[in-house]
């Protein structure tokens, strides 16, 4: 019976050629979510090595990137979210849209993490304190859209969320960081005259 | 700070995004100018995801994650071929495959309930006690490890108690009735005890049946 099933050769060569292009996409996410370098090549080399192993499932003219988006979430959720420092995790679906006192204190006590030089180098130091100060699950709907331009119905299937909750994350997510970017600003004093925000 | 309208909160990513229906978006629209508490909120949001879409650029990877990714993919390959090789071997030919397994399965259940009887009857052997007497200086095992050699592990959070005798050598002692007084008071380190019980000797196991300070 003749078979002609790639050797396990062309199917790493098949496999690289489709993933190794979206390294460095995937180290700058990793980075973002993991906040720490080390704990980011750990997390994209775990997530490449299963990637490869389940390359069976992956169906072929769908959207690779998508696909190995969703198995580097899984992986960091699975093994490196315990393990990263994160703020008391409040229930996000009941987070109060507007921006509550409360939040502002968690944002202020929270230590972040972003003085390693490779990570900083990602944003405006503005925009990447902003970002560290969202929860993961806001951080990550932001990372997806706008800098990985993945569609809402992608974002969905990468975090295994409804379409509806993605864009509702999405719509606080940058209302929040609108708010700390103009509190940043405020301290900056670009932004003299405050008199529209004041309650 | 500006009020935004309970009806449109959720949606406005969308909205910016382009991601909800026309007919939706049509209303959100009209919505805005009547609103412009919600238009402000709009406009902010726009202005956010811009700044992120620029600023957010990629890091390259380092050279070394590559190399150390390819390296462990070339290896991984040597698994999956075999995985593999296993998995055509079923399908050209499932009886004699699964007949092999089948076949190996019993031998090895055989081999190992033999073997498993034969090395009980040897470690019941081998685990007689004696009756016997014991001097030395209570230590712990861990430090002692640390100190004399260049183990690598972390230590208990307590130290586990053991017996250095003159001869060098170091028994552990089984936590019981009569040891419970050498465990649980700290100052009992590096006393020097008498310790009566029964020795295991190829374990090195004392189980305390009587102790004095000497």
């Amino acid at each position: 019976m003749p078979r002609n099933k790639p050797s396990p050769e062309e199917r790493r060569k098949q496999f690289e050629a489709l993933a190794f292009p979206h390294m460095d996409a995937l180290y700058s996410t990793a980075l973002r979510m993991t906040r720490n370098q080390l704990d980011a090549e750990d997390l994209v080399q775990d997530a490449f090595l299963r990637a490869y192993r389940f390359f069976d499932k992956f169906q072929e003219g769908t959207n690779f990137k998508a696909w190995i988006f969703k198995i580097l979430t899984n992986t960091f959720i699975n093994q490196y979210r315990k393990k990263v420092r994160k703020p008391q995790q409040t229930d996000f679906e009941k987070v109060d849209f507007f921006y509550s006192e409360a939040e502002q204190e968690r944002a202020d006590r929270y230590e972040m993490h972003y003085d390693e030089k490779s990570y900083t180098d990602l944003f405006g130091d503005e925009i990447n304190a902003a970002l560290n100060k969202l929860s993961y699950d806001f951080r990550a709907v932001v990372i997806l859209c706008d800098i990985e331009e993945f569609s809402y119905k992608e974002i969905a299937a990468i975090l295994g969320t409804p379409i509806g909750t993605v864009m509702s994350r999405l719509s606080r997510a940058r209302h929040l960081l609108q708010e700390y970017l103009r509190v940043y600003a405020r301290q900056k004093g670009i932004v003299k005259n405050p008199n529209s925000e004041q309650p | 700070m500006s009020k935004i309208c309970k009806k449109i909160q959720d949606k406005i990513a969308g909205y910016i995004d382009q991601e909800i229906e026309p007919s939706q978006a049509g209303k959100i629209s009209r919505h805005l100018e009547d609103c412009p508490g919600c238009a402000q909120e709009v406009s902010a949001q726009k202005t956010v995801k811009a700044l992120v879409h620029q600023y957010g650029r990629h890091v390259p990877a380092s050279a070394h994650l590559r190399a150390a990714i390819r390296h462990r993919l070339e290896n991984s390959l040597i698994r999956l071929g075999f995985l593999n090789q296993l998995r055509d071997l079923f399908q050209l030919n499932p009886l004699p495959a699964i007949a092999s397994v089948l076949g190996l399965i019993l031998f090895s259940g055989l081999a190992t309930h033999y073997a498993f009887q034969a090395g009980l009857n040897r470690v019941s052997s081998d685990l007689q006690y004696v009756e016997g007497r014991i001097e030395g200086e209570i230590v712990c095992i861990d430090c002692l490890l640390l100190e004399l050699t260049h183990a690598q592990f972390t230590h208990e959070a307590t130290h586990r108690i053991g017996l250095r005798c003159k001869d060098g050598k170091v028994w552990c002692i089984l936590l019981s009735e009569k040891s419970r007084d050498l465990f649980q008071d700290p100052g009992m380190l590096h006393r020097y005890v008498q310790l009566e019980g029964h020795l295991f000797q190829r374990t090195h196991y004392i189980e305390v049946k009587k102790f004095s300070f000497i």
